[in-house]
């Protein structure tokens, strides 16, 4: 079946997790995503974990989730050879993606200017940290720091306690969005028009955008959002967290939003003497008694595990999920397995191992894993022969003079 | 006319129904802001979500929602009951005109009206329907219900949100209901580049809970490849492996700063005379710089060191020695931070008819030629009914009234 974006060609500069992961996107729905490395690989290949904690150039996990479906060539851009190379790829291509500090791509002489003069109706995305103006342009960052700076940090957390935050670089994700949608965008408005574009992506501000009416609330009412925990202050829920269940470190989250929610939810533990007490029986009554609600409904989900409070409660039509850790998620949700989220490719140094699959899906176009992350310089040959009709010769000369990697395929 | 529009805009061209709640709000907003014309469809009487706080001077008021004018500035509304015949049928008319919609019903609901995909494709097959729930449109969970914390929750992020000695934290803001509208956003794009290409449209299914687990870094792939659970670590970052690891987040002078592993300015503490031993030969050995005893011991200088500065000095400071920390910003820190303000990240929008203006958070990014612009506040109930029903589709002013009194818009 042929992908969504069949028949675009997307140069790929990127590192790590939020570049790579956008032009995973649409290498997923068929574009031909051409990954340039320099000669001993992109960073996100020493980032943990290896597979079966075997550290090799091609075993880490993290680089091999992120870069499926694209081809990878490794070629030296401080070697104006190199950059030449980088430039005709350009040429041929649709779209181009970096996430170098601000500038760096300029120096290289790979900036907006240059690579539209030589493809006039290119497509470019830069996402770095910080954008390409501002005062913070050139600053380095990454994913916890770019959450301590955008707000998110502060705000998860309980209140009273230290900031707590993510355990990884949400931000990645969040930069890496609007890259995707205003690619996507601008490849409608390129038909329509004939035109390129130059999008100025700073992870920051895309964080920035996601903190719903706390930015109004603080413009209008000068309330400045603070942490409020498992609890939504400004939202009429409660009971609204996550309660301890049987087991070790095991949870459930309950939301009641409704009165007759509420019910539903009485009715599914029981209709216990206690809520029917006047401190719960409205929902203003509930959110002044939080604490202790919380305690009493607690006593019930500490009796159960965590499984079968959400069942009591989705039969009851309340929402509620289990605090679900990546071995519920990999190993027994039968959702996801439904899905097939995890979804195992042959990878040609570690075997079958199993890949995060696209989260949606296209009844006429689904994105499809086709193939593994490249290992190092895999695609020198055919990239520089197929698309750049090189000779064996000058490839080879190429490599051997260090313009382009010796693959390591091992 | 079109032509000016594409100058304008990425999406000027494109309309949008938008049939979404919380979980798909931010969906369309995205595409609107991309310059769709995107018309919300409310229920008539107004959206439910116009009663989600906090309100204008904290008044409750459906026309005074922040929550409702954060997520609809940019869009048009209408009023339509869709559980009428005829609200049915001037529903298949709009679908008609209509190149994308987002509706988040739970599976089956819009199928049960005839509203499903398979007859709006008969009315349009170019339509893209682009459907959001909690847990997709087909397998054992598609009935259950969910709400953003259940979102966080089975897609598994929760779980690595917190510190050890605390119940697992809720990321601020929603982020289920924005991660699952960003990839909404992004798979009605996917589908429009193949409409633009094929000429036909198709129906997406896009499940919060998928979304959420695609988006969390190492949790997975430490399963996946480790076969080992990474649970709350406070501010540790999944890519300090295993056994002991190093926290980012430190106490300094007045706040908290975020830090880099490993990255210290040596310099700088031994020039305020606070290093410490960590100069002596024994800390400085390849092997030892390495161990867990070693980095613990390195924060802990480093921390009380940091108490003696602050966020912007400490920020300035290490950035200028290329180490990458960073504040810990407060919400209120946002409003004056420079960087943001030099790049007009809050951009203000007019209300008329309160003839107030207000600042809007702005654009996740910058476009010279196309502008990302909020260009018209959230739309009151039914404000753009005329247009839509008289304008575009005919009715007549007492059909409409007729169309009103039956509770149809």
């Amino acid at each position: 079946m042929k992908g969504a974006l069949e028949g675009i060609r997307v140069i790929d500069f990127t590192r790590v997790l939020a570049g790579p992961g956008a032009a995973r996107m649409l290498a997923d729905h068929g574009a031909e995503v051409i990954k340039i490395e320099t000669l001993t690989g992109e960073i996100a290949r020493l980032v943990i974990p290896h597979h079966d904690n075997v550290f090799g150039i091609n075993t880490s996990g993290y680089f091999i989730n992120t870069n499926r479906n694209k081809l990878g060539v490794t070629i030296n851009l401080s070697d104006p050879r190199g950059l030449e190379l980088a430039k005709r790829l350009v040429e041929t291509a649709d779209v181009v993606i970096e996430n170098f500090s601000a500038g760096v791509m300029d120096r290289l002489g790979l900036g907006y200017e240059a690579l539209r003069a030589v493809k006039p109706d290119i497509i470019m995305v830069s996402m770095p940290g910080f954008g390409q103006t501002g005062p913070y342009r050139t600053y380095a960052s990454y994913g916890p720091t770019l959450q301590a700076i955008g707000g998110i940090t502060y705000l998860t957390a309980f209140p009273g306690h230290e900031p707590a935050g993510f355990g990884f670089s949400y931000s990645d994700y969040t930069g890496g969005w609007p890259a995707q949608y205003a690619i996507l965008a601008a490849l409608h408005r390129r038909r329509k028009t004939g035109k390129g574009l130059f999008i100025d992506v700073s992870q920051m501000e895309a964080l920035c955008a996601l903190y719903g009416a706390s930015t109004l609330d603080y413009v209008v009412n000068k309330r400045a959002a603070k942490p409020t925990g498992n609890r939504l202050p400004h939202r009429s829920a409660a009971p609204h967290g996550a309660y301890r269940c049987q087991g070790e470190d095991r949870w459930c989250v309950i939301s009641v939003f409704s009165e007759k929610e509420w019910q539903a939810f009485c009715r599914a533990i029981g209709n216990p003497a206690w809520t029917a007490d006047e401190r719960f029986a409205t929902l203003l009554s509930r959110t002044v008694h939080m604490d202790e609600m919380d305690r009493l409904i607690e006593k019930w989900t500490l009796e159960r595990s965590a499984e079968e409070v959400m069942e009591i409660m989705q039969r009851a039509g309340v929402a509620a999920g289990v605090v679900q850790s990546s071995r519920d998620l990999v190993e027994s949700d039968p959702q996801l397995r439904h899905y097939q989220f995890f979804k195992e490719l042959e990878h040609p140094v570690i075997g079958k191992v199993a890949h995060e699959n696209v989260p949606f899906k296209l009844s006429k176009t689904p994105a499809e894993l086709r193939r593994p992350a490249p290992r190092l310089g895999e695609h020198n040959e055919y990239v520089l022969g197929e698309i750049l009709h090189m000779s064996k010769e000058q490839i080879a000369k190429y490599t051997e003079e260090g313009v382009i990697g010796t693959p390591d395929l091992g | 006319m079109a032509e000016q529009a594409y100058e304008e805009t990425l999406l000027g061209d494109l309309r949008v129904l938008d049939l979404a709640d919380e979980k798909g709000v931010f969906c369309t907003k995205i595409l609107a802001d991309l310059g769709a014309d995107v018309v919300k469809i409310e229920r008539p009487g107004g959206d439910p979500m116009r009663n989600n706080g906090p309100f204008y001077h904290d008044i409750p008021h459906r026309e005074r929602s922040l929550y409702f004018w954060q997520f609809n500035a940019n869009k048009r509304g209408i009023t339509l009951n869709l559980e009428n015949a005829d609200g049915r049928a001037i529903f298949k008319r709009l679908i008609k005109a209509a190149d994308i919609l987002v509706e988040s019903y739970q599976p089956g609901y819009l199928d049960g009206l005839g509203l499903g995909y398979g007859e709006l494709s008969k009315v349009n097959p170019a339509l893209i329907m682009t459907s959001i729930t909690p847990f997709g449109q087909t397998g054992p969970y598609r009935d259950y219900q969910g709400s953003d914390i259940v979102g966080v929750a089975m897609g598994g992020m929760m779980n690595v949100c917190g510190h050890p000695d605390t119940p697992p934290v809720m990321p601020f803001g929603e982020q289920a209901y924005h991660t699952v509208s960003n990839y909404a956003a992004i798979a009605s794009l996917l589908a429009l580049h193949h409409r633009d290409a094929a000429g036909v449209g198709q129906h997406i299914d896009v499940p919060m809970q998928s979304c959420v687990a695609f988006s969390l870094e190492f949790p997975n792939l430490w399963y996946i490849h480790w076969r080992e659970v990474l649970g709350r670590r406070g501010t540790a970052h999944g890519s300090t492996g295993l056994g002991a690891y190093t926290p980012n987040v430190y106490a300094c002078k007045d706040g908290h700063m975020c830090t880099f592993p490993g990255h210290i300015p040596t310099d700088w503490i031994d020039a305020d005379g606070m290093i410490g031993d960590l100069n002596e030969p024994k800390w400085q050995d390849p092997f030892t710089k390495l161990s867990p005893e070693c980095q613990a011991h390195k924060m802990e200088i480093t921390a009380a060191w940091m108490k003696t500065h602050t966020k912007a000095e400490l920020f300035e400071g290490c950035q200028n020695m290329h180490i990458s920390w960073s504040p810990v910003n407060t919400f209120e820190d946002l409003f004056s931070d420079p960087h943001l303000k030099d790049r007009g990240f809050f951009v203000p929008l007019e209300h008329p008819e309160l003839e107030e203006t207000f600042l809007y958070p702005g654009a996740p990014m910058k476009m010279e030629e196309t502008p990302w612009k909020l260009r018209r506040r959230a739309p009151l109930i039914g404000e753009h009914n005329l247009e839509i029903y008289e304008q575009e589709l005919g009715f007549s002013r007492e059909q409409l009234a007729l169309l009103a009194a039956g509770g149809v818009i």
